[in-house]
């Protein structure tokens, strides 16, 4: 006859429901014991923490407020995005491009007294728009490389607010951020070179290359934060950007003429050059329109990674 | 209330949750069992809205999840402790999500306090232990002081201490009146924990029924006998339509089935026969599982050493009056199982269900009323 039953297994014991084991309550009971063990807690890599007792916890609480709004979700994303270091190192890299080669530029370079001053004193916002791209493409894939954006979509299920959000909160902060550090190296860098080479003969549109350029690097963000959602993982997206603003300036000039003009025009590269300064040079879409049309890139990305947000399963 | 009709989710040709329909009720810590890959983490998933369901749908508090207005204020969910944001610090954490829904920042403090990560607090949450992580995803469900709470797996990977710790917990919030309803693949756990538990094998309903009856209904009883004179005894016994089997976790000891204890004891002192042992036994709630869903077990442990314990070894007979299936194949509810149901959870086998009607597993329909 068969064994009806697997074999042995420690079975049939009373269990006794509802109480704690008694070496384990001895553990948790008293709470002041259980706080003040010295060394416990801290100890890396693996920090620890005692448990508290669960027949003292006071569950429940004083929640307040009302219900969930957009207003509420942009708060959110604020405090996500400033607490976080990928955020903060992002910006000093980019503050410190702008500022620092407007500064050793202006300080080192002779340019004819008919040159944009501001717009040497500019040049580091080429580089410093890598940096914006990148922060644009983590504030939302980083969401999803971690899982966090299990628990986003759980506090507040509405995804598409969720993105919108974080559109507008990374854009102001790169606007801002920009318009301080871009309007500080522009004075100073224009108050340098004047005071070396003397008074500048050319057009300066301080208001177009300070504020253009920091609606810029708030739109190539906002480019990346697309790409970002659409292809939900950082290195992927941070590649496909960095392609779109490094290569057509690259393979352009291989190209024949006519495509290759246009490809030029038609770039982000170019729309940044022109924000910043190009102002004597009148091949292609003007500086706003350039701007524009960047702004078209970055829409199009949101929108097609909004639908995918909304449709996939996270 | 957490109510599901007909959910069901396919991943391409593959059917990941089939047709589910029940209710998760006030009071009580119901159990979400099922082995691994039986569609427990899915149909959670779905429940929050994170995946949409290819057909049925799910309500909490009446409402698809995703047209609640204040989510976390109605129910707490930890599906991953690990879905956060290493860098973020736990305070950072809890208060990013208490923002979302409006919940003031005082209540982060709250409820660090309740899961003792006071003094964790500005630190990074990917330096946190696997208990600590656990911790802090348990004070981001609590943080809206929710009248539901759901847990995934909760205690997979914790310390003794720290298992301990969440089973007093959900009782707690149960006791209080909150729904709590959280998912295992272990037994043992569940049959400290909860009281009321629904049970899916492949995604599909095996039972939703209180505790108490599930093991009534679906375990096997029998009762050990050690005797000096087991050969005359076995005679009498079987007399009595006794079926005996040797015990192969105690040497020279026997199992009696089908013949109560009181019998047993009458019939050896009527023939003067000594009793060393003599004690019923009923299945755990970990065999009854067991053998509920060994037919659903998904993934099968193909080592040569053996399935783990229990994990009825493809050679070995069936218990008795448990009928005998083809192939690994699930086909329809394991077989012997009623459609015990709880009221409101009306599910039914799929047409043509194999083995209907089986024996010994099914016995009349408890009331089932428990909840």
């Amino acid at each position: 006859m068969a064994q009806n039953t697997p074999p042995p297994m420690p079975q049939n014991q009373p269990h006794v429901q509802n109480q704690p084991h008694p070496m384990a309550s001895a553990r948790m009971a008293p709470p002041q014991q259980a706080f003040q063990q010295p060394g416990a807690q801290f100890a890396p890599p693996a920090q620890q923490a005692p448990y508290p007792p669960v027949q003292q916890m006071q569950l429940g609480g004083q929640v307040g407020g009302g219900n969930a709004g957009f207003g509420r979700v942009l708060l959110s994303e604020w405090t996500k995005i400033r607490t976080v270091r990928s955020t903060m190192w992002t910006l000093a890299v980019m503050v410190l491009l702008i500022l620092g080669l407007g500064v050793l530029l202006a300080g080192t370079v002779k340019p004819d007294t008919d040159d944009d001053y501001v717009s040497i004193a500019l040049i580091g916002v080429i580089i410093a728009q890598l940096a914006a791209a990148t922060l644009g493409v983590l504030t939302i894939s980083a969401e999803y490389t971690t899982g966090m954006i299990r628990t986003t979509l759980t506090a507040y299920p509405r995804r598409l607010q969720v993105l919108v959000a974080k559109g507008v909160v990374f854009a102001g902060l790169m606007f801002g951020v920009g318009v301080v550090t871009m309007g500080l190296t522009a004075v100073i860098g224009k108050s340098m070179l004047t005071s070396r080479i003397g008074e500048s003969s050319a057009d300066v549109d301080l208001f177009r290359s300070v504020v253009g350029g920091s609606l810029y690097l708030a739109v190539i963000g906002l480019f990346g934060l697309g790409l970002g959602v659409l292809l939900r993982h950082s290195a992927g997206a941070i590649t496909a950007l960095m392609g779109v603003i490094l290569l057509p300036m690259i393979i352009g000039p291989f190209l024949p003429h006519s495509v290759g003009e246009k490809v030029m025009e038609y770039s982000p590269m170019f729309a940044l050059g022109k924000l910043i300064g190009g102002g004597g040079d009148d091949s292609g879409p003007g500086p706003w329109p350039s701007l524009l049309l960047i702004a078209a890139y970055a829409a199009i990305a949101l929108i097609a990674g909004g639908i995918r947000m909304r449709s996939r399963d996270v | 209330m957490i109510e599901a009709r007909g959910l069901t989710k396919r991943y391409g040709n593959k059917l990941a949750v089939d047709q589910l329909s029940f209710q998760v009720r006030p009071g009580s810590v119901t159990g979400f069992l099922g082995p691994n890959g039986a569609g427990k983490s899915t149909t959670m998933r779905m429940i929050l809205g994170l995946d949409a369901p290819t057909g049925g749908n799910v309500t909490v508090n009446g409402r698809p999840y995703d047209h609640v207005q204040a989510p976390l204020r109605e129910m707490g969910a930890l599906l991953d402790a690990k879905a956060m944001h290493g860098g973020r610090t736990a305070y950072n954490h809890l208060l990013c999500l208490a923002q979302s829904n409006g919940i003031p920042n005082r209540r982060v403090d709250e409820v660090l306090a309740m899961v003792g990560l006071t003094q964790v607090a500005k630190k990074r949450a990917g330096g946190f232990s696997l208990g600590m992580g656990q911790r802090l995803g348990i004070a981001s469900a609590l943080l809206g002081d929710p009248g539901i709470l759901m847990f995934d797996e909760p205690v997979n990977g914790l310390d003794p201490e720290g298992i301990l710790w969440i089973r007093n917990l959900m009782k707690q919030l149960a006791s209080e009146g909150r729904t709590v309803f959280v998912s295992s693949h272990l037994m043992s756990e569940m049959e400290v924990t909860a009281d009321h538990l629904i049970v899916i094998g492949q995604g599909r309903m095996i039972a939703d029924t209180s505790m108490r009856d599930f093991i009534e209904t679906n375990s096997q009883s029998f009762t050990v006998v050690r005797s000096p004179q087991v050969d005359k005894l076995n005679t009498l016994l079987q007399g009595k339509g006794a079926t005996i089997t040797p015990d192969q976790a105690v040497p020279g000891a026997f199992r009696v089935h089908e013949l109560p204890p009181a019998t047993i004891g009458d019939l050896a002192a009527e023939h003067g026969i000594a009793l060393h042992e003599l004690s019923p036994r009923f299945d755990s709630l970990e065999e009854v599982y067991m053998r509920m869903t060994q037919h659903s077990v998904e993934y099968r442990a193909g080592l040569p050493g053996g399935p783990p314990p229990g994990w009825g070894p493809p050679g070995m007979a069936p218990p008795p009056g448990y009928p005998q299936q083809g192939g690994p194949q699930f086909a329809g509810p394991p077989p012997g199982l009623p459609p015990q149901g709880a009221p409101g959870a009306p599910w039914g086998p799929p047409a043509g269900a194999p083995g209907a009607g089986a024996p010994t597993l099914s016995k009349p329909q408890s009331n089932g009323s428990e909840g």
